[in-house]
């Protein structure tokens, strides 16, 4: 495609030059043309002015011999014409027109001769120039003199003018077609280089994103006109922006072009790979005719490729995509809409946790629309007050007390009903509104505190979720700092819910950060711990008090989970941390998270999450003796 | 006028040169045309608007000579004067023509000249010989003439070099 455009860019540039040319050779031409004309109507004038000038200079000499009728004298006059090369022939007339005398260059020509009482003039002809002057003595007119000047002298010296002026305007339109040509090169050259960057994605000099899509919009049309299929493959690095991240652009960089080189080494030339931006690549295949394209294994073969780890000096990276694929013309009408339906597909595809390959199914597009409609919502939902925290009880398990309580978020909206937390929070991880939503339930919360405080029946803490996006948010410790101002509430009654991701990405700026926290006396939890990159290195080096075992694992008790379990409260422990079991729902889940030394429950076997009303119930009593038992 | 003078001027020698009568009539035309190549000085002129062609009274030529009378010369008129004999009177002459009857008085006449502006024409070989400035002679059917150049000089007269060019011989 590039090739086409630079062609297309030098055929321009030639047929421009060759216009230019045409421009500048007409100008020269119509210069030289009318150089010409001024030059012979100079040359003309001066011709006659010459003829006039020797006519005068014999009329001056002969008026003696004329007077006289001295033949001889005045053949002798005439003769003096000899010497003149361009004098054909001359002749002397006596007032009354008698002929004196008569000079020839040769037999072949003739004198003139002037008719009787002809006047003095010039008579300017192709083949001669005639001139009739005057012989005077004093006042009185004593003859006529009258000269033939060949023309042959006059057009051998325009010729030869001629000859030099189109010489030297051929020289110049040489140098003018030198000249521009050169420029016209150098101007292509540039052209072709700006079309090239234009084209281009400067770190894998892969086709970016508006040569994909013009790439693209041909096809479609040719697909067409002429029929056949086309597939459109969207690549997205899942964890590409921990690269980035932990080791910085030229790592990244490196690591994309790396990324570029598998996949353009492992396709057929007519496919075409695009690097649409970001960790985002796109692949668009065009089979050969009656071929059937298989985006299953085509897919199935890039994340093949990407399985071997990358590496970079002495590191080693291993990375996963999450693809999605569309057919042209099977899922769209139009190129737009395919990347639409492929970006749709990647999505789910992430959706479906990474590291796989969706192809468009019709029924995608009502999730997408579902998941635009919330991302719409959730923007009114804060204002519209849809959103409130429902709290659930964290059990003590050593006296059966009510230690804290989980705040947790809840929609209710007006038209769609109640939208479940799964759904929402990651669009309004997404979409950034998880900023302004996590600060409204830090306050929420807060408040909340306050009043079971004022009420007299507060639990030790309340634990908030801390979103990966809020930790990035620079103002987020002077505002859990004001809040807690706000509500009269001391560090110590707030817990903070954050996940491993926030551990993992941009490690020392969050360890900074979560140190500010738990000097100022908050409590730091780790949420769903166990399902993440956990890495125990990391509980080393963050300032965490608590960690949090995933529902996934207190399910499988008893049975499964228990080894599990038992290994992660006992390392809990040995580090100093505390342990929470969430999703607890049976005795027998309660009795072997007991028996085994975890330190707090919390799920329905003690209690929904529920309104902050409903919770104050629980709050009064404040203990589930029967776990004791 | 001019134009019919040389007419004849020149229509003559082919017609009959034997003719005198019109062989005179082309002699007066040639005096006439040395009067227009001839340049009298200032002081010689014996008057600021004619010239004085002289001839002796009983000369052949009187007639054809008088004829020039009234005829202009650049910015002056001819003056025709017939004399009876050449006596003091020929100082005040501008052009003098003397022919045979003159041979005697010739030594006489050219003495009294000495020195003053008359330019001296005759058709007399012998005086043409003896000091005249120009002297007309017959060559075949054409009338030529020669110059004494050095005898002009010696009038103050200047010859245009047109009429040297036209002498058969210049001395």
């Amino acid at each position: 495609m590039r090739e086409r455009r630079t062609i297309e860019l030098l055929r321009g540039g030639h047929s421009r030059a060759l216009g230019s040319l045409v421009v500048t050779g007409s100008a020269l031409l119509l210069s030289s043309v009318l150089l010409i004309i001024f030059l012979s109507m100079m040359m003309r004038s001066e011709w006659i002015d010459d003829g006039i000038v020797k006519a005068k200079m014999i009329a001056g000499n002969s008026n003696a011999a004329l007077l006289f009728g001295d033949e001889k004298a005045a053949l002798e006059i005439l003769s003096s014409l000899d010497s003149a090369e361009n004098v054909e022939s001359a002749a002397l007339f006596s007032a009354d027109g008698r002929e004196l005398a008569r000079y020839q260059r040769s037999d072949e020509h003739e004198a003139i001769t002037p008719a009787r009482g002809q006047p003095a003039g010039y008579w300017f002809k192709w083949k001669h120039l005639d001139v009739v002057e005057e012989v005077r003595n004093g006042d009185e007119r004593v003859g006529m003199v009258s000269l033939r000047f060949m023309m042959r002298p006059f057009y051998q010296r325009l010729l030869g003018h001629i000859a030099v002026i189109m010489a030297v305007a051929l020289g110049a339109l040489l140098m003018v077609y030198l000249f521009t040509s050169r420029m016209r090169m150098a101007v292509s050259r540039a052209e072709m280089q700006l079309d090239f960057l234009a084209y281009t994605d400067p770190v894998t000099s892969l086709p970016n994103r508006r040569a994909f899509n013009m790439e693209l919009d041909s096809l479609v049309e040719s697909v067409r006109n002429n029929g056949g299929q086309i597939g459109l493959i969207l690549l997205d690095l899942d964890n590409f922006k921990v690269v980035n991240d932990t080791m910085g652009h030229q790592c990244g960089d490196e690591i994309l072009r790396m990324v570029a080189n598998r996949l353009t080494s492992s396709l057929r030339s007519v496919d075409l790979v695009c690097r649409m931006g970001g960790d985002e690549f796109v692949l668009i295949l065009m089979p050969e005719e009656d071929v059937v394209i298989e985006l299953d294994a085509i897919a199935a073969r890039i994340l093949e490729l990407l399985v071997e780890p990358f590496r970079y000096h002495e590191h080693e990276f291993f990375l996963t995509a999450s693809v999605g694929g569309s057919l042209f013309p099977a899922d769209a009408e139009d190129g737009e809409t395919l990347i639409r339906k492929a970006d749709t597909a990647m999505y789910s595809a992430k959706q479906e946790g990474k590291n796989t390959f969706a192809a468009f199914r019709p029924e995608m597009d009502k999730v997408a629309q579902r998941r635009l409609a919330i991302e719409i919502n959730l923007r009114r939902a804060l204002e519209r007050g849809e959103l409130v925290l429902h709290y659930q009880p964290q059990i003590n398990l050593a006296d059966g007390q009510i230690s804290g309580v989980e705040a947790l978020l809840r929609w209710d909206h007006h038209e769609m009903g109640a939208i479940s937390p799964a759904e929402f929070i990651p669009v309004a991880e997404e979409s950034g509104l998880i900023i302004e939503i996590g600060k409204w339930a830090l306050q929420a919360a807060c408040g909340q505190m306050r009043a079971w405080c004022d009420a007299g029946i507060a639990p030790s803490r309340v634990a908030v979720n801390l979103s990966t996006r809020q930790v990035k948010d620079a103002s987020l410790a002077l505002d859990i700092h004001t809040i807690l101002n706000q509500a009269g509430l001391s560090a110590q009654q707030l817990e903070l819910e954050i996940t491993e991701g926030i551990l993992m990405e941009n490690m020392h700026a969050n360890i900074r950060f979560l140190q500010q926290l738990r000097l100022a006396g908050v409590s730091l939890s780790v949420d769903d711990f166990g399902t993440g990159y956990s890495s125990l290195s990391y509980l080393k080096r963050f300032p965490v008090n608590q960690l949090k075992i995933d529902r996934s694992f207190v399910r499988d008790l008893p049975g499964d989970g228990e080894a599990f379990i038992i290994a992660i409260i006992s390392m809990a422990h040995s580090l100093g941390l505390t342990v929470v079991a969430e999703g607890v729902e049976t005795a027998e889940q309660l009795r072997f998270l007991r028996d085994n030394g975890c330190d707090i429950a919390q799920g329905y076997y003690f209690a929904l999450p529920a309104a902050a009303d409903d919770v104050a119930e629980l709050l009064r009593t404040r203990s589930f003796p029967t776990i004791l038992s | 006028m001019l134009s019919r003078v040389l007419i004849v001027a020149w229509l003559m020698p082919c017609l009959a040169a034997a003719q005198s009568v019109q062989e005179n009539t082309l002699k007066a035309a040639f005096v006439y045309n040395f009067a227009l190549f001839t340049e009298w000085p200032k002081n010689a002129s014996n008057g600021a608007d004619s010239l004085a062609v002289c001839f002796n009274a009983e000369s052949e030529m009187r007639d054809v000579l008088s004829a020039l009378d009234g005829k202009p010369v650049r910015n002056m008129v001819l003056k025709a004067r017939a004399l009876s004999g050449l006596n003091r009177e020929v100082v005040s002459c501008n052009v003098l023509f003397i022919d045979r009857h003159d041979r005697n008085h010739w030594h006489a006449v050219r003495e009294k000249l000495a020195g003053a502006g008359v330019l001296t024409v005759t058709d007399d070989e012998d005086i043409g010989r003896r000091g005249a400035m120009i002297a007309l002679s017959l060559s075949g059917s054409k009338i030529v003439f020669d110059i004494d150049q050095s005898a002009a000089r010696q009038a103050g007269l200047v010859l245009s070099s047109k009429l040297l060019r036209l002498a058969r011989t210049v001395r």
